[in-house]
């Protein structure tokens, strides 16, 4: 920085007649600092300003300096008013006012106290009852899915009672062509609604990767019809609806059943009793 | 004017609003103060309006007073300038000068008097060129800034400033 032309330029008079900005005032200040040049170049100012001053200086009137300390008096006794208080009895007083304040001062301390305790003993509770509150909702949501889901067996059962007491159904007995097997089960077929449904509770589980098929049989026909797979243990199942058949087969085939029956892997098989 | 230890020892009670600070001030700064005042507003009775005012505004803002900022003089200067500079521009002054000034026309006296500007200045001021003499008017006795004296006497600020500072040295010479 240029020292001389800084102080050429005259913002140091200002500095000094109190006329620069707040932001200027204490940039000069600062640089007054950095720069001892400027310092006593603002001391120069202000001793012209001084004398300057002092050279039109005039006694003031006699009573100005009591008006002076008069007002100064009144202006503490309005910011300090205990003051105006003698001093004897002031003393016990401030000490009995400060006895108060630190008492109120201790009072508000535990009342504070106590209440941030609440708040935490509150909020505790507060916590655990939404956790609670959620517990039951989820719960409530399991309880309404498993009514739901018992609801629809319900129908479905109703639905496969009706289909078992319908006069036109015809149950066929299906059993192992192996007579040393016990193995056996029952198909539910209503020629006037063509639906065929299979029991299959009693026909033990199959190895991983295989099905029951079910397969019906029209005298005359070489090829039997599939009528659909399914597993064991699956209750009573609906398969394809069927318009003729005469017998019913089962066979074991890979998962999601063949074209034509294996016939080795013929587990059960039976004929349809029309009377 | 002043010696620096009596100054310090001023300061020293003043930051402790000790009431003797005031006391002191008076005995040594209230002719110079005075002056500027009463040539500022250029009447007794608003000088020592100005005077209590001001003794007043020292006191309640003793605390602020840095001597790193200023010599104690310069700051009260300020204080007392700025209050004198704010009566005149106040409704009331102007009121009570337009009362003097018609009192002065009714009694046919004015044609020599009342130009505050001239009243009470110093030798040592009616000394300097007269453009100098405006410029430490304005910026002293007026309170205006830089930038408003330039404004008021149609001057480049650069000019402005350059010649307070020539006018304060050319002083500093005459003293």
């Amino acid at each position: 920085m240029n020292v001389k032309e800084y102080i050429e330029s005259g913002i140091l008079e200002e500095y000094v007649f109190g006329t620069l900005t707040k932001e200027e005032f204490d940039q000069v200040h600062q640089l007054s600092k950095q720069y001892p040049l400027i310092a006593s170049e603002i001391a120069v100012i202000e001793e012209t300003i001084i004398q300057l001053a002092a050279a039109h200086a005039t006694p003031p009137p006699v009573n100005l300096l009591d008006n002076i300390l008069k007002e100064i008096k009144e202006e503490e006794d309005v910011v300090n008013p205990n003051n105006l208080a003698p001093k004897s009895l002031g003393q016990p007083k401030t000490i009995k006012k400060l006895r108060l304040y630190k008492m109120l001062l201790a009072a508000c301390f535990i009342g504070l106290v106590c209440s941030l305790a609440l708040n935490f003993y509150f909020s505790n509770q507060l916590l655990e009852a939404n956790h609670k509150i959620a517990k039951f909702i989820q719960e409530k949501s399991i309880l309404a899915d498993q009514v739901q889901k018992v609801n629809n067996e319900l129908l479905l059962n109703q639905e496969q009672l009706a289909y078992a007491l319908d006069p036109g159904a015809i149950p066929v007995k299906i059993v192992s062509p192996d007579q040393n097997k016990q193995s056996e089960t029952l198909v539910l077929w209503n020629p006037n609604k063509m639906s065929v449904f299979v029991a299959t509770d009693l026909l033990p589980q199959l190895e991983e990767g295989n099905q029951y098929q079910l397969w019906a049989l029209v005298n005359g026909h070489d090829a039997p019809t599939s009528v659909g797979v399914f597993d064991a243990a699956s209750g009573l199942v609906q398969v394809r609806s069927i318009v003729r058949a005469d017998k019913f087969a089962v066979t074991i085939e890979p998962i999601g059943g063949s074209e034509t029956p294996t016939l080795e892997k013929l587990v059960l098989i039976g004929s349809v009793n029309r009377t | 004017m002043i010696e620096k230890a009596h100054e310090e020892e001023i300061v020293s009670l003043l930051l402790n609003k000790d009431e003797r600070a005031i006391r002191l001030i008076y005995d040594q700064y209230s002719p110079a103060l005075y002056g500027v005042v009463l040539k500022i507003v250029g009447s007794e009775q608003i000088t020592d309006d100005v005077m209590q005012e001001a003794f007043t505004k020292v006191w309640r803002n003793s605390t602020l007073y840095d001597s790193s900022k200023g010599k104690l003089f310069t700051w009260l200067l300020n204080i007392f300038r700025n209050l004198a500079i704010d009566k005149t521009r106040s409704k009331q002054y102007r009121s009570q000068q337009i009362q003097i000034e018609e009192k002065i026309v009714s009694t046919k006296v004015g044609s020599h008097s009342t130009n505050i500007n001239t009243i009470g200045l110093t030798e040592v001021v009616q000394k300097l060129p007269p453009e100098l003499k405006t410029l430490i008017d304005l910026a002293f006795y007026k309170g205006y800034t830089h930038k408003e004296i330039a404004a008021e006497l149609n001057l480049p600020l650069g000019t402005v400033k350059s010649r307070i500072r020539r006018a304060l040295v050319h002083l500093r010479e005459l003293m």
